[in-house]
């Protein structure tokens, strides 16, 4: 059977809305759903069809969508950094140390339970992270990024967030999106016949499509495309044959598994999983001990486009459930057939994929996927965007001056004794006019501070008035600045937004943070004197 | 795909808000990206666009008003919408320039800026207070900031069709856009006054006499 592998990059962020978080919030699963996948095609195949709704009596129409042995959707999951591979998620056996942090660099250990429970580490902890990938001789562990947003409900009458007409609790409503983030790549797996293979191509050629919630405004853009394989696996096995017992099976759950009991109510207890594949396989598969069972139950539903209402919820195995059976074989023809059909319900969704002795050594060395690469290659800036970028590089030249003001003001904090506040408020004055000209000026300050200009008095406060951590005379770093307005700036900032872009300190700049400079220390100076 | 552009030209100060603060420093934060850059989200736009033109379908004539207002309803579809009644439009989020946010992201990648620095170079904070009017003094506790950013950039957004629209959404969307003046937060207090424009390939040039037109009931 051929597999069509489409790899999803998402441009905005996704909701695939799992069941947690408040009522009124979203919270998205970490992969994108099968099933959306398949309402994805089906609006596609609607529009190929030129149908307004699909022909449920159709062969074709059951055969592409509905039934489970023909095609199947599987769950669209992260793609690994360096091979571009499908991850898959991590099994619900595999512990750390407590203390163990898994980085990027370092290898750390992990154990698998399921086929060594010694009791040598006693503090174990589970991993936390969803998918993992084989590479570069390790494993190595991913997590999707997620972006939250709050959003909240407006009263398009009153012009804001309030109790609306007719829904007297509406007050104030307020809802969080919990998306899966954009710049993601995710990639799922078409299992079809090949008679589908041209329909399902012409259905996946344009690159534009939309999924989740939200899609029209501002979530749920992706763009795709996909390659085919004849000869696809679902997972590679980790570690050598021999070292596994030839009567030791384990089973581990690709994706979220549907099962039902003995009265066909839906149920996630894992020790149905025996009687599921004994049923399709015809096998006598023991039931599992609860020592050799490493499961977690979570709740499926979904969202029925055509209906425009959510699915009903049921409970479910989740996927990374490792299930061990002792003295217990299947053939290779039961094998292949369990990993190429699944097991459990909603198959054609994506549900109920298995992996069998998948993973065959106790203990791995496990990494987190190495941080993306950045372009060595400085972006240049289009000639529309150059005003912006000269705006806000002028911006950033501003702040670094001012930091480098407030920090250069803790340095020069004046003697008071000698000086009266009229003075400091004189020069304040004379400064700020020297500010108010376009582009400002220290002439106003020079001819005020000359010598011939001051009267006596004035000319020996200033002159008496010293810096109190070096002891420099005010007046004569007055003149110095006003000399060389660039020389309190030790290394003058630079901001270079790419190469065509760059603010620097220039003259008028200078003068305008020289001016700044002397206002500070005589305001410094005049509120020390009034404490 | 067609696509067309929506570009937002802030007349004044402007917050897109987020919903949230920052202990301490703002009440009000700006909604902004991973790089600091301010941005208006696609949903919000969309509730704006949607809502300028059930204000202006409202003004309409009876037989006009119940054309607009189906025009309206396949163009922004309509809440927990099934196949239906799904919006043909997707609006993208409103961003400042792609190449000058690539560039910036070099820079953060170098260290030589940070987030912090890229939003503050594009946003000021403004603080007010409440006036008692009987006493005429600011009311206690009532100082609150909220951040906002600068008058003067241009947000551009996407509008993407997965179909080809018709004349006629063409033609409300361009009337949403030129109806469009007041966004964000505090926009009937000043801030948020905007100027849009509608950009794109074979648009309709007589859309306001078509929108206008008296029809034959």
């Amino acid at each position: 059977m051929p597999a069509i592998l489409v790899t999803i990059k998402t441009l905005q962020p996704i909701l695939a809305t799992s069941f947690q978080g408040d009522p009124n919030s979203d919270v998205s699963y970490d992969y994108i759903p099968g099933s959306m996948i398949r309402g994805a095609v089906i609006g596609r195949y609607l529009q190929h069809k030129k149908l307004r709704e699909l022909d449920l009596t159709d062969s074709e129409t059951q055969r592409l969508f509905f039934q489970s042995d023909h095609t199947r959707y599987l769950n669209a999951y992260l793609v690994s950094q360096k091979e571009q591979h499908r991850t898959l998620p991590v099994p619900r056996s595999w512990y750390k140390l407590k203390d163990a942090e898994i980085t990027e660099d370092k290898a750390t250990n992990i154990y698998d339970r399921s086929l060594e429970q010694d009791d040598e580490y006693e503090s174990l902890k589970v991993i936390r992270d969803q998918f993992c990938a084989f590479e570069d001789n390790c494993i190595r562990l991913y997590t999707p990024e997620r972006r939250i947003n709050i959003h909240n409900t407006r009263d398009r009458r009153k012009g804001r967030s309030s109790k609306r007409e007719g829904q007297p609790h509406s007050e104030g409503e307020i809802f969080r999106y919990d998306a899966l983030d954009a710049g993601q790549t995710f990639q799922s797996v078409i299992l079809c016949e090949e008679q589908d293979i041209d329909l399902l191509e012409q259905l996946l050629n344009k690159p534009d499509l939309w999924l989740g919630g939200s899609r029209s405004a501002g979530y749920g853009h992706t763009q795709i495309s996909y390659e085919i394989q004849n000869s696809w696996q679902e997972f590679q096995p980790l570690g050598d044959e021999e070292d596994i017992d030839a009567e030791h099976l384990t089973i581990t759950l690709l994706s979220d598994t549907l099962l039902r009991d003995a009265n066909g109510q839906p149920s996630a207890d894992s020790t149905l999983i025996a009687a599921v594949i004994n049923a399709a396989c015809d096998s006598s598969l023991p039931t599992p001990e609860p020592a050799h069972i490493f499961s977690s139950q979570t709740y499926i539903g979904g969202f029925n486009r055509k209906w425009g209402l959510p699915l009903p919820q049921v409970p479910a195995l989740a996927a990374g459930t490792v299930i061990v059976f002792e003295n217990a074989t299947l053939t290779e023809e039961q094998i292949q057939q369990l990993h190429w059909q699944g097991i459990g319900d909603r198959r054609n969704e994506g549900f109920g994929r298995v992996a069998i002795n998948w993973h065959r050594q106790a203990t791995f060395q496990v990494k987190k996927p190495p941080k993306p690469q950045t372009t060595h290659q400085q972006p240049s800036i289009s000639s529309s965007s150059l005003p912006l970028a000269q705006r806000m590089a002028t911006q950033l030249l501003r702040q670094k001056l001012d930091q480098l003001l407030k920090t250069e003001l803790d340095r020069r904090k004046l003697e008071v004794g000698n000086i009266s506040n009229s003075q400091l408020s004189r020069l304040q004055l004379i400064a700020r006019r020297g500010l108010s000209s376009e582009p400002a000026s220290l002439q106003e300050v020079s001819e005020f501070l000359n010598r011939d200009n001051l009267t006596k008095t004035a000319l020996e406060q200033f002159q008496k008035t010293r810096f109190k951590q070096t002891n420099e005379p005010f007046y004569s770093w007055l003149q110095d600045r006003l000399k060389n307005p660039h020389s309190w700036v030790a290394q003058p900032p630079e901001v270079q937004l790419s190469t065509e872009v760059k603010a620097t300190v220039d003259d008028s700049l200078a003068a305008e943070y020289t001016l700044k400079l002397i206002m500070a220390v005589a305001k410094q100076a005049t509120k020390e004197k009034q404490k | 795909m067609p696509t067309y552009t929506l570009n937002i030209h802030l007349l004044s100060d402007t917050t897109f808000g987020r919903g949230d603060g920052v202990a301490g420093l703002i009440d009000q934060e700006v909604e902004h990206d991973p790089y600091g850059f301010p941005y208006l989200r696609g949903r919000t736009l969309k509730g704006l666009l949607s809502e300028e033109c059930d204000n202006l379908i409202h003004t309409l004539p009876g037989n006009q008003k119940i054309h607009w207002q189906e025009v309206a309803g396949e163009l922004f579809g309509k809440p927990g919408s099934s196949l239906d009644t799904m919006g043909a439009i997707h609006v993208g989020d409103a961003c400042l320039p792609e190449d000058l946010r690539q560039a910036v992201a070099y820079q953060i990648s170098r260290e030589k800026l940070t987030r912090s620095e890229i939003l503050d170079s594009l946003t000021t904070i403004r603080r007010q207070t409440a006036i008692n009017p009987e006493t005429g003094v600011p009311d206690k506790g009532s100082l609150r900031s909220a951040r906002v950013v600068l008058r003067g950039l241009t947000f551009t957004a996407g509008l993407s069709f997965e179909q080809q629209p018709t004349d006629d959404q063409l033609c409300l969307l361009m009337i949403a856009a030129k109806a469009l003046r007041y966004l964000g937060s505090g926009r009937n207090r000043g801030r948020g006054h905007v100027r849009c424009h509608f950009h794109g390939e074979s648009l309709p040039s007589n859309y306001l006499d078509r929108f206008f037109a008296v029809q034959e009931a």
